[in-house]
């Protein structure tokens, strides 16, 4: 069985095709998203998702988040006695969501369509694969996620010709693809992106207006505990004023209360250099579609940052119209994915639709340029794949060294847009002993295989002697070898994870230890006494004892929030 | 990948790539799709990546040949469209865009707004604050013209991606039209500002004015990259011909030299970035001073400066448009002798270019020779009154989309009898306020009456030209006459080829 899943910043989701649609697969809280959170709790288990998330405030150095934007690095994030790799930590994710897969369908799950952003680059793509398999998920395809996004909605509109642009703007990525779909043919035309603007941006920056409206100490930030509850506070009024005019965010700290009320107009103008942001990509992709902005037929968003009325606001000035978002922007991209998954076990229905993709950067060498009869002008670009041809590609250009008798050829691999390849990213080097003579005689063809998955190969073929040298761009820092992820898929599936069917309570119990950290007086010690009650009742493994108290106490949790948000609302109408 | 050239005149074989999607020459766009399509299912991408780039390849190459073949069916119902007396419904840059969907929910004018008028607005403000800066020590501050440019792009009646992209293709067909008073500062500040120079392909979208500037940052940074003693050198020059007034006499025999170097090595970037008056009246003064001292100039084996070789016209507002080698092909009536025929002369590619036995290096980036002297900026006919101009003109805004519909309508047959010859024919041409044209002035014939005639019928069947067009413009068109070589001339020219330069089999290609 073939899933798709979508492994995002901040939350993840997993879809499968099934009888000619895509369907999303709850967890075990019943809820189809699923915070990309990590936790290690008391007892050393592992908590993945809502539980995690809630822990994130209570326990921050137990707990992480928004791991997706440190894959393809090497960044060990201690919880508790564990320590992990960015791909480990999404492989606890994939598990958890394996697993939640294998509950919902009763068979069991071995391969999985994994998205990551257009614009990720090979070292990330690698990371992402590694995690799949650390997760025990054979991961043939990696998916681009405005591509998932388009296909969720090609597939609706299978016999039309359009073409649209897909904005997606998810928890920690932006990207921008257009698309053209024709004759069931789905086919990628250009991709642009920012891998460093996402929603928590919009949060980050609703925190620092706070530091600054109330002049916060600079030490409050290295606070754990104090950031991730502000942090939360922002990330809900940021949300709230999606749909409510006004929201607040308040936060007591030893001893004192501070509040700041905003509403909508605020918000967008608070996050006014994000929102500039988003225009540099579009004009991008466009260019590189050749296409006009008029041409499109639509604009479709994606990821849970679009419903932000300021985001909405932009894209519709920026095209001159109002975009599409009939389908749920947090969901779309999984639905994607299972398409993708449904086209990849060959499901009859779907034997219609074919994709291609292209390379969303250009990648190539660095070439020295004469000036005069002993000036040279090195390190320039001199690309061997465009940005945004379509892949699979392969291409050759030849090469002379720049003296005669010159012992080797240093052929060093970049990625980018930049004339100058110290601009670029370096991906590789590849050494070529040159037999020696004329440097007109020793040419040296260069050919550059771009897969469908991003990976690159290189081949360096001398022309004298048809010997040729190979490189696949590996050595990136942070990369595993098969062997590490050999090691480390058995590490993990010795940790204690978690029990599936006890996650409910442990969510909610750990939503009730964060809401007691925030509260104060009588309200707060009534909540940890039924939090004790409710504790008391999860040890007698019982089922019916906890269930009804779960049932009661997270009914009171509601109250509470409910009460609270009257409480405040009252000091707003004051 | 096969050639652009497809000689047409011999018989009709079915293209190769049209055989590839089992089609014929009755395909068009929609069933070169479909046939791809088609084909496209039964591939696997992954397993058989060369078969999909072959098929790739061939429908990429299909594409072309097909917009080639609908662009070919235009010209011949040409002249119906040219009786048309409405306005032109391209904006003039050929970018536009119609506001679609009708405000409903929120009341925000900048939806409705055209974005052509958004950008005309904003490039007016642009040009009006410009004018400002040419005076006095604004005028070199690259920082003030950086903030000009911002201003307006961060204005918030330009979100429209589109308005955008017009307003950036108006400050590049600025620049591209050539020097004018403080050219030089607004080149360094846009390209900081647009980013030109980091990211590569950014120019592509803006067709020729865009590949003169790109070219024109490619020569920047060769110039950047020079030994410090050349540099050094050729920035104080720069620096002396800024000012108004006549250089000395030995400093002058000094700095021509150096002068003539840099218009060889850079004559793009000197062609937007320096006074052509200024570069004249050196020149004038050099040749004096020369003569005086009965000394023969001393310019080593430098090659001929690029400027006199051909000439441009500059428009009376300063916007230079260049006319193309122009195809003229005989389409019926060929006869089996050796009769004339012009062909298009395509411009050698970079990597021909880095396989020239003469240079065996690495291959180079950028620059192509033989464009040189189309580029050149520097022209002598529009005296020093150019130089104290300190308003920015509008630019023309002819694009060469539109340039390329009156060549193609250029319907002319040249007798045999005749024979080879380079012909190349210059008009001025007035518009009237609603853009058609009023008055076509012959100001250098091509000696050739009837190609004259057919350029100026050509130039008179145009469409009424948008608004923002200049009132006068300056065009000319050239063209190539050439005896079509015989089979026994052409096999020759082909061995000849394979004896001279054997490095040129060595060119690089872009394999499938």
């Amino acid at each position: 069985m073939i899933v798709g899943i979508d492994l995002g910043t901040t939350n993840s989701l997993i879809a499968v095709w099934e009888n000619g649609a895509a369907r999303l697969i709850p967890n075990s809280l019943g809820e189809v998203l699923t915070p990309s959170c990590v936790s290690v709790d008391e007892d050393g288990s592992i908590l993945v998702g809502r539980a995690a998330r809630e822990r994130l405030q209570t326990h921050p150095l137990q707990s992480a988040g928004a791991f997706k934007r440190h894959m393809g690095s090497d960044k060990i994030t201690r919880l508790g006695k564990h320590s992990f790799r960015p791909e480990e930590l999404s492989a606890l994710i994939l598990r958890s969501l394996k697993a939640d897969a294998e509950a919902a369908l009763g068979q069991p799950v071995h391969e999985a369509i994994i998205t990551v952003p257009a614009y990720f680059s090979d070292a990330q793509r690698k990371a992402t694969r590694a995690a799949g398999q650390l997760a025990g998920l054979k991961v043939e395809r990696l998916l681009n996620e405005p591509t998932a996004a388009a296909l969720a909605y090609g597939i609706h509109q299978r016999d039309s010709e359009t073409r649209f642009l897909v904005f997606d703007l998810g928890g920690g990525t932006f990207d921008v693809s257009v698309l053209d779909l024709f004759e069931q043919v789905m086919e990628v035309r250009a991709s642009a992106g920012d891998n460093f603007l996402g929603g928590e941006d919009f949060v980050g920056m609703l925190v620092d207006r706070f530091f600054d409206q109330h002049k916060l100490a600079p030490h409050f930030r290295s606070d754990a505990h104090f950031m991730q509850r502000l942090r939360a506070q922002a990330e809900g009024a940021k949300r709230s004023l999606s749909e409510a005019p006004k929201a607040s965010i308040r936060i007591s700290h030893e001893g004192s209360d501070y509040a700041m009320e905003l509403d909508e107009a605020e918000l967008e103008k608070i996050c006014a250099p994000l929102l500039k942001r988003l225009r540099d990509p579009v004009e991008r992709a466009l260019r590189d579609a050749n296409l006009k902005s008029a041409e499109l037929d639509n604009i479709v968003l994606a990821g849970g940052a679009t419903r932000m009325p300021a985001v909405r606001r932009m894209v519709a000035r920026m095209f001159g119209r109002f975009p599409s978002c009939d389908i749920n922007p947090d969901e779309v991209v999984a639905l994607g994915a299972a398409v993708q998954a449904g086209l990849k076990a060959r499901d009859a229905a779907l034997d219609e639709v074919v994709m291609t993709d292209v390379a969303p950067y250009s990648l190539g060498i660095d070439t020295s340029m004469q000036l005069g009869a002993d000036a040279y002008s090195y390190g320039h670009f001199d690309p061997i794949i465009e940005r945004n041809c379509v892949v699979p590609v392969s291409r050759v250009k030849r090469y002379f060294p720049l003296r005669d008798n010159q012992p080797a050829l240093e052929i060093n691999v970049f990625q980018g847009e930049s004339r100058m390849a110290a601009d670029n990213i370096k991906l590789g080097q590849l050494m070529v002993k040159l037999a020696g003579g004329k440097a007109e005689d020793n040419g040296v063809d260069v050919r550059f295989t771009y897969d469908v998955n991003g990976l690159l190969q290189v081949e360096a073929t001398i022309l004298k002697t048809s010997q040729a040298v190979t490189l696949l761009i590996e050595g990136n820092p942070g990369m595993l070898s098969e062997q590490e992820i050999a090691e480390r898929f058995a590490a993990l599936s010795e940790l204690k994870i978690h029990p599936r069917d006890r996650m409910e309570w442990r969510a909610l119990l750990a939503r009730g230890e964060r809401m007691y950290q925030q509260l104060r007086g009588r309200l707060r010690e009534q909540l940890g006494m039924q939090i004790a009650r409710f504790e008391q009742a999860l040890e007698t493994q019982d089922k019916r004892q906890f269930v009804p108290a779960g049932r009661a106490f997270q009914e009171m949790l509601d109250q509470i929030e409910h009460q609270d948000f009257i409480h405040h609302a009252a000091e707003h109408d004051e | 990948m096969s050639e652009q050239e497809t000689e047409h005149d011999s018989a009709t074989e079915v293209p190769n790539f049209l055989v590839r999607l089992g089609l014929d020459e009755s395909a068009d766009a929609r069933t070169i799709r479909r046939a791809y399509a088609r084909l496209l299912k039964q591939i696997d991408q992954e397993s058989q990546a060369d078969v999909f780039q072959d098929l790739r390849a061939a429908y990429e190459v299909a594409l072309q040949w097909a917009d080639h073949q609908v662009w070919l069916a235009q010209q011949t119902t040409a002249e119906q469209a040219a009786k048309q007396l409405a306005p032109a419904q391209d904006a003039p840059l050929a970018v536009s865009d119609e506001a679609a969907a009708p405000l409903t929910l929120e009341q925000d004018p900048a939806l409705a707004a055209d974005p052509d008028l958004l950008s005309w607005e904003a490039f007016e403000r642009f040009t009006a604050a410009a004018s400002m800066l040419t005076q006095g020590r604004m005028l070199r501050d690259q920082s003030l013209w950086q903030d000009a440019i911002t201003r307006e792009l961060d204005d918030e009646r330009l979100v429209n991606v589109t308005a955008r992209t017009i307003f950036e293709a108006r400050v590049v067909h600025l620049l591209s039209g050539g020097w004018q008073l403080g050219h030089d500062t607004l080149f360094a500040a846009a390209c900081t500002v647009f980013g030109w120079a980091t990211e590569r392909r950014r120019l592509a979208q803006f067709g020729y004015a865009g590949s003169v500037v790109n070219r024109a940052i490619d020569e920047r940074h060769m110039f950047e990259v020079q030994p410090d003693g050349e540099r050094e050198m050729h920035q104080k020059i720069l620096g002396r011909l800024t000012r108004t007034d006549p250089p000395d006499a030995d400093q002058l025999r000094r700095d021509m030299f150096y002068l003539e170097q840099m218009l060889a090595r850079f004559p793009t970037l000197m062609g937007l970035t320096v006074d052509p008056a200024r570069v004249e009246q050196w020149r004038a003064m050099h040749k004096l001073v020369e003569k005086k001292q009965g000394k023969p100039v001393q310019i080593d084996d430098l090659p001929e400066p690029v400027l006199e070789q051909s000439s441009s016209s500059k428009l009376p507002v300063g916007l230079i448009i260049m006319g193309l080698l122009m195809l003229v092909r005989l389409l019926s009536g060929l006869s089996s002798d050796p009769a004339p025929s012009a062909r298009r002369i395509e411009p050698r590619i970079a990597e021909q270019i880095a396989a020239d036995p003469s240079f065996g290096k690495p291959v180079r980036l950028g620059m192509d020779p033989d464009y040189a002297p189309l580029l050149t900026a520097l022209e002598k006919k529009e005296g020093a009154g150019q130089a104290a101009r300190n308003v920015m003109p509008t630019p023309s805004g002819l694009t060469k989309s539109q340039l390329d519909e009156i060549g193609a309508r250029i319907d002319y047959k040249r007798p045999a009898s005749a024979g080879p010859a380079k012909l190349r024919a210059e008009f001025d041409v007035q518009l009237s306020l609603s853009g058609a044209v009023a008055k076509i002035t012959r100001i250098q014939g091509s000696g050739d009456a009837g190609f004259d005639e057919a350029v100026e019928d050509a130039i008179g069947k145009s469409k009424p030209f948008p608004p923002a067009t200049a009132r006068k413009l300056r065009l000319y068109y050239t063209a190539e006459y050439k005896r079509r070589p015989n089979k026994a001339e052409r096999r020759a020219e082909i061995n000849a080829a394979r004896d001279e330069a054997p490095a040129r089999t060595a060119a690089p290609e872009a394999a499938q």
